[in-house]
C-alpha cells in the first residue's frame, strides 16, 4: 500500500486510498442492499411459492401421508420403491418418453416445413393467422373437441364409413396402440401453428447476403437450405424444440381430458399419473414422489438443451 | 335540543349495532362437488331466503373437491357444512374425529313421521348417523316402453328368466337390450356389483369386507354371466359419453343405473312413467333375498358448525317438507322426506317399495369398499367392458386380488 501511496502521489487534503477503499466498500454494501431491497418481493416469491413448494415435496414424498390426518410418519424411500415396483409408473414413463421423442421432433419440422411453405406466398397473413388459430383455444377445450372428432360415431369414422373405407373406422381413443398416437396428433395440430410463426420469426431475421452469395455461387435451394438457412436458424430451432418439448413433457389438461378414461390409465403420462395418484386417490405421498421424478427428467431435459444451445452460440 | 340529539345518537348507534350484526353474519355454505344439481340448489337457496336462512351453496370439481376436504380437514380447517359419500367413504372422515352426529335431529324428523328410520342407515357409522340426505337413490332397471312393445314384451321382467327373454326379444327386434357404457371413468363397477348381488348377495358382502377373494367362485360366476351378456350382443358401445341421452335416443331397451339419472335422461325428450319404467333387477335365484342397491349421499356437518347457530338452523330446515319440495323440483332428486313431493312417479313407486320394507337396502359397491381397492377395481371392470373377453376377465379377477390382497393384508 505504502508503495502505491509512493508510486500515485495523492492531493493535499484528499483522503487516503484505504478510506477511499472503504468508502467505495460502504457503497457496494450500500448498492448490494438496494438491490436485494428492490429484488426481495421477487426473492420472497420465488422461495414462498416455487422454492418452499418444491422442498415440501421431497419432503412429503418421504413420508406416509395419512389422509385426512395429514402427514404423520416418515417413511424413507417406501414411496419411492413402491413407484419402483408399479407397472403403472413404467406406463405412464414410457408415455411421457413417446411425447417428449414426438414433441422433440414433429412440431418443429412440420412447423419449419408450413414457415417454408408459406413464406412470402401470396396471403401469407391468412394462412399464418389460420394455422396459428389452433394455439388461441385453451387444451381443454381442444381435448373436447377432439375427443368427438375421435368418437365411434365422430367426424374420422363417419367420413371414412362415407367414402367406402369402413374397415379403417376405429376406436381411436380406446385402442392401446391408438390412443397415445390419437392424442399426440391433437397436440400437434395444437401446437403447430406457433413453431410455424416463430420460426417465420426467425427465417426473416435471417441476413440475405449469404444466401444471395450462394446463389451467385451456383448453389440449388436445397443447398442454400442445408448449408446456410439450416445453421443460421439453429438457434432460434433449438429454442422452438425446448419450447415443444417442454410442452409435450407438461401435457396435462389434452391428456387428462382425451385419456382420462382409457382403461387402466394406460395412456396417461406422468404429470397425468401423478395427479391421478394424489388427488383422485388420495395418495399425496406417492404422488410426491412421482412429481419428484418428473422434476428431476424435466430439468435433465431442460438443461441438456440449454447446453446445446450454449455450446452452439460459441461457436 | 339535547333530547333530540341524545335520540338521534342512540338511533345511529342502533342502526350501527344492526348493520355490524348484519355485515358479520355470513351465510352458511354448503361445499359440494354436485354442480349438475344446480336447479336443486338454486330451488334451496330462494326457498331458504324465503324462510329467513342466508344459504350458498359453492361447486367444486370432484377431485379437487376430494383433495380440498382432505386438506382442509388436516389442517382442522374444513367447511362446516359439505356434501360427501357414504358407506367406507363415510367412515374414513368420522375417523377423522371432526364430523358432528346428528342422531339428535334424525329422532326428531324420524318421530313427526318425515323420515322413515331406514333412511338414516346409509349415513350411520359406529350406531351413530353423521349425514343429512341430499339423496337416497335406487339402483333400478329403466326400460323403454315403446321398444319392449315393438318387441312383444308384455310387461316388465320380474324375474331372471323374463329379463334374459325380453333382451333375446330386444335383440331379435333389432335393439340392443342394456345400456352401459364407461363414461366419466367410473361407471365400471354397475353390471359387476348387480350381477355379484343378483347371484350372490353373501358373496357381494364377503368381498366388501375381505372375506372373499376376487379370484373365487362368486365373481368367477359374475364374469362368466358377464361376459356371456357381451358375446351374446347384450350390451351398447362402452365409449358412448352421452349414456343417459343415448338411453332416451333408444339406442338400447334397458339402462341399469341409480334412479338420480332420470332427470338426465328425461331431459332428452322423453318423460318418467309415460315414456320409460322402472323394475328392480330381480335376483337370479328367486329364493335369494329381495334386495335392491342404494346410494346415499349425505351433506354432513362438522363438529365447529354445530357450534354456530346458523348451521343448526340450516339443519332442522333442510330436512324440512319445504325444503325438500324445493328440492324436488329437480327433475330426478328425492332425499326420502316421507312427507315431500316426489320428482316423478317412478321415484314415488320406489319410495313406496322402500317403505314397505320388503326390500333389504345394500349399499353401493363404489362405497361399500374401501377406495384404495375401487378405483383400481373399477378401471379393470372398464378395461374389461372395453375388451370384454375371457382372458381380459381373468387378468381383471387377478389384478383386483392382487391390489386387494395387498390391502386387507395391510389392515391386518
Amino acid at each position: 500500500m505504502k508503495q502505491q501511496q509512493q508510486a500515485f502521489a495523492l492531493p493535499p487534503g484528499a483522503p487516503s486510498i484505504d478510506a477511499m477503499i472503504a468508502a467505495e466498500n460502504r457503497r457496494a454494501r450500500k448498492r448490494l442492499w438496494t438491490a436485494l431491497a428492490f429484488m426481495a418481493p421477487a426473492i420472497g416469491f420465488v422461495a414462498i411459492f416455487l422454492l418452499l413448494p418444491v422442498f415440501f415435496n421431497l419432503y412429503a414424498s418421504l413420508t406416509q401421508w395419512a389422509k385426512f390426518s395429514g402427514l404423520n410418519q416418515f417413511a424413507g424411500l417406501a414411496n419411492y420403491q413402491r413407484l419402483a415396483s408399479n407397472p403403472k409408473f413404467y406406463d405412464a414413463t414410457w408415455n411421457t418418453l413417446i411425447w417428449v421423442g414426438v414433441s422433440f421432433v414433429l412440431p418443429a419440422t412440420i412447423g419449419l416445413s408450413l414457415a417454408m411453405l408459406v413464406r412470402g406466398v401470396k396471403g401469407e397473413e391468412t394462412f399464418k393467422s389460420i394455422f396459428f388459430l389452433p394455439r388461441m383455444f385453451s387444451a381443454t377445450a381442444v381435448g373436447v373437441v377432439w375427443y368427438y372428432v375421435y368418437a365411434n360415431e365422430g367426424i374420422i369414422n363417419s367420413g371414412l364409413r362415407a367414402v367406402g373405407l369402413g374397415d379403417l373406422a376405429n376406436r381411436w381413443l380406446y385402442e392401446s396402440h391408438l390412443a397415445t398416437p390419437a392424442m399426440i396428433v391433437t397436440h400437434i395440430w395444437q401446437q403447430v401453428g406457433l413453431m410455424m410463426v416463430l420460426l417465420l420469426i426467425g427465417l426473416n431475421a435471417l441476413p440475405s447476403e449469404p444466401m444471395e452469395a450462394a446463389k451467385v455461387d451456383g448453389a440449388s435451394r436445397s443447398q442454400i437450405f442445408r448449408h446456410i438457412v439450416l445453421p443460421l436458424l439453429m438457434p432460434t430451432l433449438i429454442m422452438v424444440t425446448t419450447v415443444s418439448v417442454l410442452a409435450g413433457f407438461t401435457s396435462f389438461d389434452l391428456v387428462w381430458v382425451m385419456g382420462r378414461d382409457f382403461p387402466n390409465r394406460s395412456t396417461l403420462t406422468l404429470s397425468v399419473n401423478q395427479y391421478w395418484e394424489s388427488f383422485r386417490a388420495g395418495y399425496w405421498a406417492y404422488g410426491s414422489a412421482i412429481a419428484v421424478v418428473l422434476g428431476v427428467i424435466a430439468m435433465s431435459i431442460s438443461w441438456s438443451l440449454g447446453a446445446l444451445q450454449h455450446r452452439l452460440d460459441k461457436r | 335540543m339535547q333530547k333530540k340529539l341524545s335520540k338521534l345518537l342512540a338511533a345511529v348507534a342502533l342502526g350501527v349495532t344492526f348493520t355490524t350484526a348484519a355485515a358479520s353474519a355470513d351465510p352458511v355454505t354448503v361445499f359440494h362437488d354436485k354442480p349438475f344439481y344446480q336447479s336443486g340448489w338454486d330451488g334451496l337457496t330462494a326457498t331458504a331466503k324465503k324462510d329467513g336462512i342466508d344459504l350458498n351453496f359453492s361447486a367444486y370439481a370432484t377431485d379437487q373437491f376430494q383433495a380440498y376436504i382432505q386438506s382442509s380437514l388436516m389442517s382442522g380447517d374444513a367447511p362446516q357444512a359439505f356434501t360427501w359419500w357414504n358407506g367406507t367413504k363415510l367412515k374414513e372422515i368420522v375417523d377423522s374425529g371432526q364430523l358432528a352426529p346428528l342422531d339428535d335431529l334424525w329422532a326428531k324428523k324420524i318421530a313427526s313421521g318425515e323420515y322413515d328410520a331406514s333412511s338414516a342407515a346409509p349415513f350411520t357409522v359406529d350406531g351413530h348417523i353423521y349425514g343429512m340426505p341430499t339423496g337416497l337413490n335406487r339402483w333400478v332397471v329403466l326400460y323403454n316402453k315403446a321398444l319392449f312393445e315393438k318387441a312383444g314384451i308384455a310387461k316388465a321382467p320380474a324375474t331372471w328368466e323374463e329379463l334374459i327373454a325380453a333382451a333375446d326379444k330386444l335383440k331379435a327386434a333389432g335393439t340392443t337390450p342394456f345400456n352401459a357404457t364407461i363414461q366419466d371413468g367410473w361407471r365400471g363397477f354397475v353390471w359387476f356389483q348387480e350381477l355379484l348381488l343378483r347371484t350372490n348377495p353373501e358373496a357381494y358382502a364377503a368381498l366388501n369386507q375381505g372375506k372373499l377373494k376376487y379370484t373365487d367362485e362368486p365373481v368367477q360366476n359374475v364374469f362368466k354371466i358377464w361376459t356371456d351378456f357381451y358375446q351374446k350382443g347384450y350390451f351398447t358401445d362402452a365409449t358412448s359419453q352421452e349414456e343417459p341421452l343415448d338411453f332416451a335416443r333408444g339406442k338400447a331397451g334397458m339402462y341399469l343405473f341409480g334412479d338420480w339419472v332420470i332427470g338426465l335422461v328425461e331431459k332428452g325428450g322423453v318423460k318418467a312413467g309415460t315414456d320409460f319404467g322402472a323394475f328392480i333387477m330381480p335376483n337370479v335365484d328367486p329364493s335369494l333375498p329381495n334386495a335392491v342397491i342404494v346410494e346415499g349421499a349425505p351433506i354432513v356437518i362438522t363438529k365447529a358448525g354445530m357450534e354456530n347457530p346458523d348451521v343448526v338452523k340450516f339443519t332442522d330446515w333442510y330436512m324440512s317438507e319445504n325444503a325438500m319440495n324445493s328440492w324436488a323440483t329437480d327433475p330426478g332428486l328425492y332425499a326420502g322426506n316421507l312427507k315431500a313431493k316426489t320428482p316423478n312417479p317412478i321415484i314415488a313407486e320406489l319410495a313406496k317399495i322402500a317403505a314397505d320394507g320388503k326390500y333389504t337396502s345394500v349399499t353401493r359397491y363404489w362405497e361399500a369398499s374401501p377406495s384404495e381397492i375401487v378405483l383400481p377395481a373399477v378401471e379393470e371392470f372398464n378395461r374389461f367392458m372395453t375388451n370384454p373377453s375371457e382372458e381380459q376377465a381373468q387378468k381383471a379377477m387377478a389384478n383386483i386380488e392382487a391390489i386387494a390382497s395387498q390391502y386387507w393384508a395391510s389392515k391386518q
